[in-house]
């Protein structure tokens, strides 16, 4: 996928937005540093997702790991192949790997949020 | 479990540091985060023990005869960047205090992958593992949590016999007799030091403070020792 046309979170997650949904999921950064996943816990369709807060969860390298939701709104649809299989999530982070879709409530928290060139220099920053 | 996540909390919104070292007062068995609690996985040996779930993954530990620690660390500290890393970080000390008791463990240095992992840790092999003679000795996992981690470990210092098939780290010497009270004590002080100057952070030996005991308390009551939690499904 194009980076260009997506937002970026300092917790490594990024954003897609077509209309009032955005598409989630956590970059290839992200799934460097968890190395090998073996399971991902992804909230239910219909519940609720605020900005900054868990939403849901991995493991890796035995170690556990919260999911940080970019955006607030309600969740309209998750990617469950990844519950079987998450080896989209370090294949194709930005495709595939997506995780979940919301119907935002509130597009202002989007502003925040870095472009691509901004994103990879702070993960350069956050590498040294 | 409450207390580590405490000083999980404590680490994430108060910048605190901790190395902890425990034991439990009775066999139990604690529960990698994602495990299920059904009954495929009792086993007759162990099957009527007590259970808690941990917030860390990994396998099930047996806690019995062994020597529990958890290691909390800020976002802020350049440990907690690398996941992989902070095992090494923490198990390279433990070899050479118990490499200075004539106990020499080693990494195992290659992981074993199988389709359908052991219910209990000490069945799996991960690379980091301490073991001697291939049986392992110490595994960690690891919760992180706005970056904060806390990582604990079972350092197996005696062989259960819930589970007579995971030979502990003093039999396998022949040293049993140096597990007791002020042996398992130099130990962990010995443990915390060398840790101590691994990370280049100075030792102050201090009880939790007000705030940690309170959402430990509250923890404990309101998540570890709830069923809903022990058996909660993924």
């Amino acid at each position: 996928m194009d980076q260009s046309n997506l937002k970026f979170t300092k917790t490594h997650e990024w954003v897609s937005v077509e209309g009032e949904i955005a598409t989630v999921g956590i970059t290839d950064f992200a799934v460097n540093q968890l190395t090998d996943l073996v399971f991902i816990e992804l909230p239910q369709v219909g519940s609720t997702c605020e900005a900054g807060k868990v939403f849901g969860e991995v493991e890796s390298v035995k170690a556990v790991s919260d999911l940080y939701s970019p955006v607030s709104g309600e969740i309209t649809e998750v990617n469950e192949a990844l519950v079987d299989d998450q080896s989209p999530l370090s294949d194709d982070p930005f495709g595939k790997g997506w995780i979940t879709k919301v119907k935002i409530s509130n597009a202002s928290e989007l502003e925040q949020f870095m472009n691509a060139d901004d994103y990879h220099k702070f993960c350069e920053s956050e590498a040294h | 479990m409450a207390v580590d996540e405490s000083l999980l909390e404590s680490a994430a919104s108060q910048e605190v540091c901790s190395l902890r070292w425990y034991r439990w007062d009775q066999p139990t068995i604690s529960l990698g985060y994602f495990q299920k609690n059904e009954a495929e996985d009792q086993n007759d040996t162990w099957k009527n023990l007590p259970r808690v779930r941990r917030l860390s993954g990994g396998g099930a530990i047996l806690h019995h005869h062994e020597l529990t620690y958890s290691f909390a660390v800020p976002a802020s500290h350049p440990l907690s960047r690398s996941l992989p890393d902070l095992y090494l970080t923490i198990h390279q000390p433990l070899i050479d205090v118990l490499s200075a008791h004539d106990l020499q463990v080693e990494f195992r240095g290659t992981s074993i992958t199988v389709k359908s992992e052991p219910f209990l840790c000490f069945g799996r092999g991960d690379e980091r593992d301490l073991v001697f003679d291939g049986h392992k000795i110490l595994g960690s996992a690891q919760r992180r949590r706005r970056g904060a981690i806390v990582q604990h470990g079972s350092l197996l210092l005696l062989t259960s016999e819930y589970a007579p098939h995971f030979p502990g780290l003093l039999n396998q010497f022949g040293q049993t007799s140096l597990y007791n009270e002020t042996f398992l004590t130099q130990l962990t002080e010995e443990f915390s030091e060398a840790i101590s100057r691994a990370i280049g952070l100075p030792l102050q030996s201090q009880n939790l403070t007000d705030e940690e005991l309170s959402l430990a308390t509250r923890l404990e009551k309101e998540k570890y020792t709830q069923v809903s939690w022990t058996s909660r499904k993924k």
